[in-house]
């Protein structure tokens, strides 16, 4: 069973590494040199939350509250069980790193699903390898994200944007913020690696809307 | 029998020198002299505010009444109600209280000075101590990375922040997630 899903991750692997590359130079042209604070691709104005990415699915509306229990993108390759975490130093607290492959669902906000923006966050490595969220940076919009919900129904989001924050002028509510449109973000670490702090520069942030819900 | 009886005073008076007892023995004009001593708390405080007193032995009486300058009024003090040992009284400062050094007497046994010490009025803000409330939403960075994969961002990132910064990202998750395929590849090839 695994090394059939191993096989079949390097084939979509690839895809993903050709469709990163290729994102990457397009969102490098539409943006000349204006560094990781785009007020929206192509300059548009994000409608309605001046400081979050511009959103491109109407609201959807809200399912009713359940707990996630676990997250799939399958474009990524990436399948993980969700546990409840809290906060740590204003921080939504990651899982330990002694289970690295697990994502950690913010308990004190929303389900995902449910009216507001539900919080998942996950390590991008441990000291040695990488971890349950290694692969977010390479998400791309229009990328499904599928959560798996207590209640047995499955809720269905959709990429609208992946931004890179950067922790030394870091926004609260440009990654956190949120109106009743139901969201999912999805944090992990990102940017350069300081060895004396122990700490990543930035975070990684994948900004998706609820799009769809389906019994599983 | 007189002149044996003065030169053990004297003795007693010459042990006291040597023992440092030296300033309460020689303020000791009187039998009014304080011989004990009242704590403040806190020691420094402001106008308005409410101090504690606590007089420990000094009286050997259940009452004792202690007055100062800054003080709304006059406070009698009583045997604390946990039955700890001597006598004790809240005290409130004048709201016109101006700042400095005050003395605070104790009168009981008959003795208007049976117990003193010191008040400071600093009358600085009050320090508020900041009541830090649960944050109920997250408001800082998640850390989220242990550095094991880092060494792979390391070079381009160096160049500078910006847009650098977010193609070393893309460009390190490109370059080991095709790591990994070739590894994968190999593996089960």
């Amino acid at each position: 069973m695994p090394d059939e899903e191993r096989t079949s991750v390097s084939g979509r692997t690839w895809a993903a590494v050709a469709m990163g590359l290729v994102l990457f130079a397009a969102w490098l042209m539409g943006h000349p040199g204006d560094g990781v604070d785009p007020a929206g691709p192509g300059g548009q104005p994000a409608a309605g939350s001046a400081d979050r990415p511009p959103q491109v699915y109407a609201p959807h509306l809200p399912l009713p509250d359940s707990k996630p229990v676990r997250v799939d993108i399958a474009s990524i390759g990436l399948h993980a069980g969700i546990v409840e975490r809290g906060l740590l130093n204003g921080a939504v607290d990651p899982p330990p790193y002694s289970t690295p492959d697990v994502a950690g669902w913010f308990r004190g906000g929303p389900a995902p699903g449910a009216a507001g923006a539900a919080l998942l966050v996950g390590h991008v490595d441990t000291e040695t390898r990488p971890a349950v969220f290694y692969g977010l940076s390479t998400v791309t919009p229009g990328a499904e994200v599928e959560i798996q919900r207590a209640d047995g129904s499955v809720a269905e989001f959709t990429v609208e944007g992946v931004e890179v924050v950067d922790k030394d002028h870091f926004s609260a509510d440009r990654v956190y913020g949120a109106g009743t449109r139901p969201e999912l973000r999805l944090i992990t670490c990102g940017g350069t690696f300081d060895q004396e702090k122990r700490a990543y520069s930035a975070n990684v942030v994948v900004f998706a809307a609820l799009t769809g819900s389906h019994q599983d | 029998m007189l002149d044996i009886r003065r030169p053990a005073a004297a003795g007693a008076a010459v042990l006291f020198l040597l023992s440092g007892a030296v300033p309460a023995f020689a303020d000791n004009e009187s039998s009014a002299s304080a011989s004990g001593t009242v704590t403040v708390t806190p020691g420094k405080t402001w106008a308005g505010a409410v101090i504690t007193l606590h007089v420990k032995s000094a009286c050997r009486s259940a009452k004792a009444k202690a007055s100062a300058e800054v003080f709304v009024s006059p406070v009698t003090l009583a045997p604390p109600v946990d039955g700890q040992d001597g006598l004790v009284s809240d005290a409130s400062i004048r709201s016109d209280a101006v700042a400095g050094t005050y003395s605070v007497s104790v009168e009981c046994d008959g003795n208007t000075h049976a117990a003193q010490g010191t008040v400071v009025i600093i009358n600085q803000v009050a320090p508020v101590t900041p009541v830090k409330p649960e944050p109920l939403w997250p408001t800082a960075p998640v850390p989220a990375g242990g550095g094991g994969t880092a060494q792979l961002a390391a070079g381009p990132a160096e160049a500078g922040p910006g847009t650098d910064s977010v193609l070393a990202v893309g460009g390190a998750a490109a370059a080991s997630l095709a790591a990994v395929a070739v590894y994968r590849r190999r593996r089960h090839g």
